[in-house]
């Protein structure tokens, strides 16, 4: 589980859209040892499942078939499969989100919408999930189930998260990419954060208490 | 025939229209008075909107008062052309200071424009062949040519004359418009031209033009198949050749638009060469 | 609904082969109404029911393109560039390739607008429709400004912009029938993908659609049939529009239930629409199918916008 922290501005989602090949960009990563840049988009979908700040639908689908959408690569192109439909029914029991199956997407709340994308997302059952800021618009209780999920299924997945939440990040992810100006600036483990390396990426004074074995961030005044 | 108004919409344009009327009758009066053998008076100036007329002011002997025509008007050369019958230019029309103008119909001419011009409107619009020689007439009075014009209107009849009687009377359908198909109907100077050919337009519509279904000419199974080709119907595929009348029995005929479908002088010569047609001769 | 759709086509074909201008008794026909119905009634029934399919299917088609509920053939101003190809062929006299110009100025326009409207990867709605009328304007003052050089009044122009079947011809249906299996088959895969597409781009090809490929492909096959049913019947407006509209507030959203929806609605809607326009008149007079297609069309629509406001508001 990694966290991309940085603020607004600072390349965050540029980096995310660039993994997921959205966007143009020189240099290569691999992944499994293959060239990512070789890979045709079927691949490198089945690979990444990317979920954008932003999702628009323009087509009054009802919540469960959004989130079947998510199967696409694993279906024959035509049509969806009664296993691509279990799936998709666990998926969304999984975040709770099954009762909403019948309404129609673009009717749900913001949190209702986000959290229906993101079971979509995870529907899609890839190795690497780029996340950009899926807990936004989500209340605390769905945020710690969803946490939750992805500590279950970090030892075989690669989740990268976009997230604004200092405590919330510091409490739940390991490993963290910190950027400021369009530059990764750190990427670092857990251990190597510190109060001083967090104020020079957020241009804030922030400070740490610890209580319980638990960290806690705080902002100073300016 | 002068300005004929329609009646008034409200009382106070009747008001005006009877003001206008007493002092037209005031000023003919005193036009009389004048001018005791005032019959001498005719129009010198005349612009054409409608083509149709201008062959019979050249058989009149009246090639010289024509001042405008239309830009389709190809009998007459070297006049200002003042627009089209449908869009005449008003300013070219007033700057041309007619004292008459001829125009096709009420709606190529309306009421509002006829404000705006000084000259007075002859509305030329025979349905029949009858029609054209009463209005031969009319023109030939206004323009002081009352015996040119009895002698074309002899002339005309005596064409007429050529004309031999059929053993039955064909039917006739007469395409004005391929496509869609639009067809001649009652109140197409084309349906005077068949009935003194000898033969009968079978469209029974009371209009001049009609768009009609191709299953209705298979049911009404005309003798002859008339299609004119001209302005309307540039390059229409011949209907022979259309698959829809793969089972139609007419014979198909062209004809030349301008001759047929315009009711002026040509109308007469369009009869008697339908008659031949009917008659089975080649034209 | 599937059943009713089936019913609706099924309906309209009956009962536009059963009336006309000339009364058939289709049980018992003399040779004349045999020649009628098989040489003209039949052949312009099956030519109304081929363009109405083809323009419903353009129509959803665009909607897929546009990401726009309101991108049919007439707004997007596809119908006009076509028209104005079609009578640039017959100015130059070359009547036998008026298709191939109406499917050059149909694909010509529709790049346009897509150009003007697309900013950054995405079709902006409201420029679309703008640079739509715009160019819908522009073409038909071009074929109006043609139709005045040429003569007062060219038929074959004035047909263009009217509209009508009467020219129908075995050959036609079948070349026109022809293209829309073409277009229809080659978008029949692509189900999922379309439903795909209307998402946003980022999150459609993330999820695997290559979405340039696809909307490259929907845009010819649009413009294609546009251009074919523009070239047989001339320019009608709306069908592109209602069917998919129609049918999708009748609850077929998916692309696997709404092409072949359109396909059989539209058919049945100009059927009916055609059959309305050569019997409401006397003696075997006719109307403008557009009349018709545009009144008709247009009151149903607006009955449907009143009556499931909220439904159409959820499609953004």
């Amino acid at each position: 589980m990694i966290a991309v922290l940085g603020n607004n501005g600072s390349g965050k989602s540029t980096f995310l859209n660039v993994m997921a090949g959205l966007l143009e960009f020189t240099g290569g990563y691999s992944i499994d040892g293959m060239p990512f840049k070789k890979m045709a988009q079927a691949e490198s979908a089945r690979r990444i499942g990317f979920l954008p700040q932003e999702a628009a639908l323009n087509m009054p689908f009802d919540a469960f078939y959004v989130v079947l959408t998510g199967r696409f690569i694993h279906s024959d192109g035509r049509m969806y499969s009664g296993g691509d439909i279990a799936c998709t029914e666990e998926v969304m029991k999984r975040f709770d989100v099954f009762h909403l199956r019948d309404r129609l997407f673009n009717a749900l709340s913001g949190g209702e919408k986000q959290r229906v994308l993101l079971a979509r997302v995870m529907n899609m059952d890839t190795d690497i999930f780029l996340l950009d800021e899926p807990f936004s618009g989500v209340d605390i209780l769905h945020q710690i189930k969803i946490v939750d999920i992805f500590r279950r299924i970090r030892k075989e997945k690669i989740i990268i998260v976009v997230i604004h939440d200092l405590s919330f990040a510091i409490q739940h992810f390991s490993r963290f990419l910190l950027f400021r100006e369009g530059r990764l600036l750190y990427d670092m483990k857990k251990d190597g954060l510190s109060a001083g390396r967090l104020s020079e990426v957020f241009g804030v004074r922030v400070g740490f208490a610890e209580q319980d074995e638990r960290m806690f961030v705080y902002t100073e005044e300016m | 025939m002068i300005k004929k108004p329609e009646h008034g919409r409200n009382t106070a344009e009747r008001a005006k229209f009877r003001l206008r009327v007493k002092l037209l009758l005031t000023g003919i009066t005193l036009c009389l008075i004048a001018f005791p053998a005032s019959s001498a008076w005719s129009y010198k100036r005349i612009a054409v909107l409608y083509p149709a007329v201008s062959p019979i002011l050249i058989e009149l002997g009246a090639r010289d008062m024509i001042v405008g025509t239309t830009r389709s008007d190809h009998a007459v050369k070297n006049t200002v052309k003042v627009g089209s019958h449908l869009r005449p230019n008003i300013e070219l029309l007033n700057a041309l200071a007619p004292d008459l103008i001829i125009a096709g119909s009420q709606r190529a001419f309306p009421e509002e424009m006829k404000q705006r011009v000084k000259a007075d409107i002859f509305y030329y619009n025979p349905v029949t062949l009858d029609e054209i020689l009463v209005k031969i007439r009319k023109i030939g009075g206004m323009l002081g040519k009352r015996e040119r014009a009895e002698k074309l209107i002899l002339r005309l009849k005596k064409r007429l004359a050529d004309i031999r009687p059929l053993p039955t009377e064909p039917t006739v359908i007469y395409e004005v418009m391929a496509e869609p198909l639009r067809v001649a109907g009652e109140k197409s100077i084309v349906t005077s031209i068949v009935r003194a050919a000898g033969g009968r337009n079978i469209v029974k519509i009371d209009r001049k033009h009609a768009v009609i279904s191709t299953e209705k000419v298979l049911q009404l199974r005309p003798d002859f198949y008339i299609y004119q080709v001209g302005p309307m119907n540039k390059k229409p595929v011949p209907p022979g050749e259309r698959p829809f009348y793969k089972s139609l029995k007419a014979k198909f005929i062209k004809v030349d638009e301008l001759e047929f479908a315009r009711p002026g002088i040509n109308a007469f010569d369009a009869a008697v060469h339908l008659n031949r047609i009917f008659r089975g001769e080649r034209p | 609904m599937r059943f009713i759709l089936a019913a609706a086509l099924a309906l309209a074909f009956i009962a536009a082969i059963s009336a006309g201008a000339v009364k058939i008794d289709l049980l018992s026909m003399s040779e004349m109404e045999r020649n009628i119905l098989f040489d003209v009634r039949l052949p312009r029934v099956l030519l109304a029911g081929l363009v109405g399919a083809a323009l419903a299917l353009s129509g959803v088609l665009f909607q897929y393109v546009m990401k726009n509920p309101l991108a049919d053939s007439f707004t997007t101003g596809v119908s006009a560039s076509s028209a104005m190809g079609a009578v640039t062929a017959i100015m130059l006299g070359l009547m036998p390739y008026l298709p191939l110009f109406a499917l050059a100025g149909g694909i010509a326009g529709l790049y346009l607008v897509y150009r003007i409207a697309s900013y950054r990867g995405r079709i902006q709605p409201i420029t679309m429709l703008l640079a739509g009328i715009v160019l819908s304007t522009f073409a038909s003052a071009t074929i109006s400004f043609m139709k005045f050089l040429s003569d007062d009044a060219v038929s074959s122009i004035i047909f263009w912009l009217m509209g009508g079947f009467q020219a129908a011809t075995p050959l036609k249906d079948l070349i026109l029938f022809a293209v829309i299996c073409v277009s229809f088959l080659s978008v029949r895969g692509d189900y999922l993908r379309l439903d795909i597409l209307c998402f946003d781009d980022t999150t459609a090809s993330s999820t695997g659609v290559d979405v340039n490929r696809l909307r490259k492909k929907l845009f010819f096959a649009a413009a294609l049939l546009t251009s074919f049913s523009v070239g047989y019947a001339g320019i009608i407006g709306f069908v592109g529009l209602i069917i998919p509209h129609i049918l999708r507030l009748g609850n077929l959203v998916k692309a696997s239930y709404l092409l072949p929806a359109s396909l059989a609605g539209g058919a049945a809607f100009m059927m009916a629409t055609d059959l309305i326009a050569r019997t409401i008149l006397q003696g075997g007079q006719e109307l403008p199918v557009g009349v018709i297609t545009s009144s008709i069309g247009g009151v149903f629509f607006l009955y449907l916008l009143i009556k499931r406001r909220k439904e159409l508001f959820y499609f953004n």
